[in-house]
């Protein structure tokens, strides 16, 4: 087994246990064994521990989800589609993530200080992702004149970042509420023309 | 987030007054007409003398040494109060960051007070926000010290509660200028928590030609005006 197998086992190993026994109830044993291998290698990956395996599960599993959020808005024809199916891929998605969703119910403090280590790093990759898409759009005339492409691709992806783990009254269930929202509220002072 | 939790010294003054919406009849929309909406404080006054407390002990030792028994003494009850109170560390908390976002409310429906524009409302509610943070000694200890401790209030669940307590606090404000007021303070709120929370700084928010051209540019855009038809959207 290479290295970077065995580093990918035990972060997969790390992610079924705390899928099933939280952080918290985690050992460095129990990831060794989920990930069949020693105690020894767990360390010579991981000489931090089990903090150091858990960010780096937690580091691993954000850079799954935005990499599939990334496959699937990768043919959308412009930016408020590619805004709307990221935010409903988001919704299903984690709403789906048997990880998230235990340790949102048993352990959310652990989860969220994990999680914030990866935002910096987040935003920039959705950032660059929507500058490419911003850069189309204002070839075609379609971003209002004024408008600093590398500031609103700032904006949006801070903003629907913020929508993903925090709703408040936008149903990400709801196609129409998400396209609303999208046209109406995000996009509105960047795109040219009504409904954006 | 933390920009919008604290007001300044000495600007106590009660919002209801500097309410604008408080004394226009056209803002008797359902929002205005809750009660708890009509006073933008009175929404999201929790236990003022624990709340303070707890600013005060955070300010002294940090969040992550916080001791539940030291607010206790502190406040003056016991400690079986407390909990019946808030039961847990992180209720406190909680508690004690709402008080900050009902002074975070209150600083803002003063410097409203004197908007005549849907633009100038919006970029005086971001300065506001930007200008207090400064002064929240607890507040600005935590972003100092570990800002990531506050993850647990910002995101999921404790986001989606913070937002809508700046979002009932906000909508009143909102009701000259907006179709709909509550939509239009959701949005607001949100713009408001983020820009204080992302690494990497979209404005920089003590500038107030940067903020009114930030407002103008992304923001305001996306408000419906009163007047106007409001965009279809199922109710609160």
């Amino acid at each position: 087994m290479s290295g970077p197998e065995a580093r990918a086992r035990v972060l997969r190993g790390a992610l079924d246990c705390v899928t099933r026994q939280g952080f918290a109830g985690t050992t460095v044993t129990d990831v060794a064994r989920a990930a069949g291998v020693s105690r020894a290698s767990v360390y010579r990956w991981f000489p931090g521990g089990r903090d150091e395996i858990f960010a780096a599960t937690v580091a691993a599993e954000v850079a799954r989800f935005y990499g599939a959020m990334a496959a699937a808005v990768a043919d959308a024809p412009d930016l408020a589609t590619t805004v709307e199916r990221a935010l409903g891929f988001a919704h299903r998605e984690l709403r789906a993530n048997a990880a998230l969703q235990a340790l949102l119910a048993t352990e959310p403090e652990p989860l969220l200080r994990f999680l914030d280590h990866e935002y910096a790093a987040t935003l920039g990759w959705v950032t660059d992702h929507l500058r490419s898409v911003l850069a189309a759009e204002a070839a075609a005339g379609r971003v209002r004149p004024g408008v600093d492409l590398d500031q609103a691709a700032g904006f949006v992806a801070t903003v629907g970042i913020s929508v993903m783990a925090t709703p408040g009254r936008c149903d990400l269930a709801d196609p129409a509420a998400v396209a609303t929202f999208v046209r109406q509220e995000l996009l509105a002072g960047i795109l040219v023309g009504p409904g954006a | 987030m933390t920009a919008v939790l604290r007001a300044p010294t000495g600007s106590a003054a009660d919002p209801a007054a500097a309410d604008p919406a408080a004394a226009d009849p056209a803002a008797a929309d359902p929002a205005a007409a809750d009660p708890a909406a009509a006073d933008p404080a009175a929404a999201i006054r929790p236990d003022a003398a624990l709340a303070e407390a707890t600013l005060a002990e955070i300010a002294r030792v940090g969040l992550a040494r916080l001791s539940v028994d030291a607010v206790a003494r502190a406040a003056g009850v016991s400690r079986a109060t407390l909990y019946r109170r808030c039961p847990g560390k992180p209720a406190l908390v909680g508690a004690a960051l709402d008080h900050e976002v009902a002074r975070a409310v209150a600083a803002v429906a003063v410097a409203v007070a004197d908007a005549r524009a849907l633009d100038d409302a919006v970029a005086a509610m971001f300065l506001t926000g930007a200008r207090t943070l400064a002064t929240s000694v607890a507040l600005g200890g935590i972003v100092a010290a570990d800002p990531g401790a506050l993850a647990p209030y910002l995101d999921f669940a404790g986001g989606d509660a913070l937002l809508a307590r700046l979002t009932d606090g906000l909508a009143p404000l909102l009701a000259p200028w907006a179709a709909d007021p509550r939509r239009a303070a959701e949005w607001v709120a949100r713009i408001g928590i983020d820009l204080c929370r992302t690494p990497t700084p979209l404005i920089d928010p003590t500038d107030p030609g940067a903020v009114r051209r930030f407002v103008a540019t992304f923001v305001t855009p996306g408000i419906a005006p009163r007047g106007s038809a409001a965009p279809k959207e199922e109710g609160p």
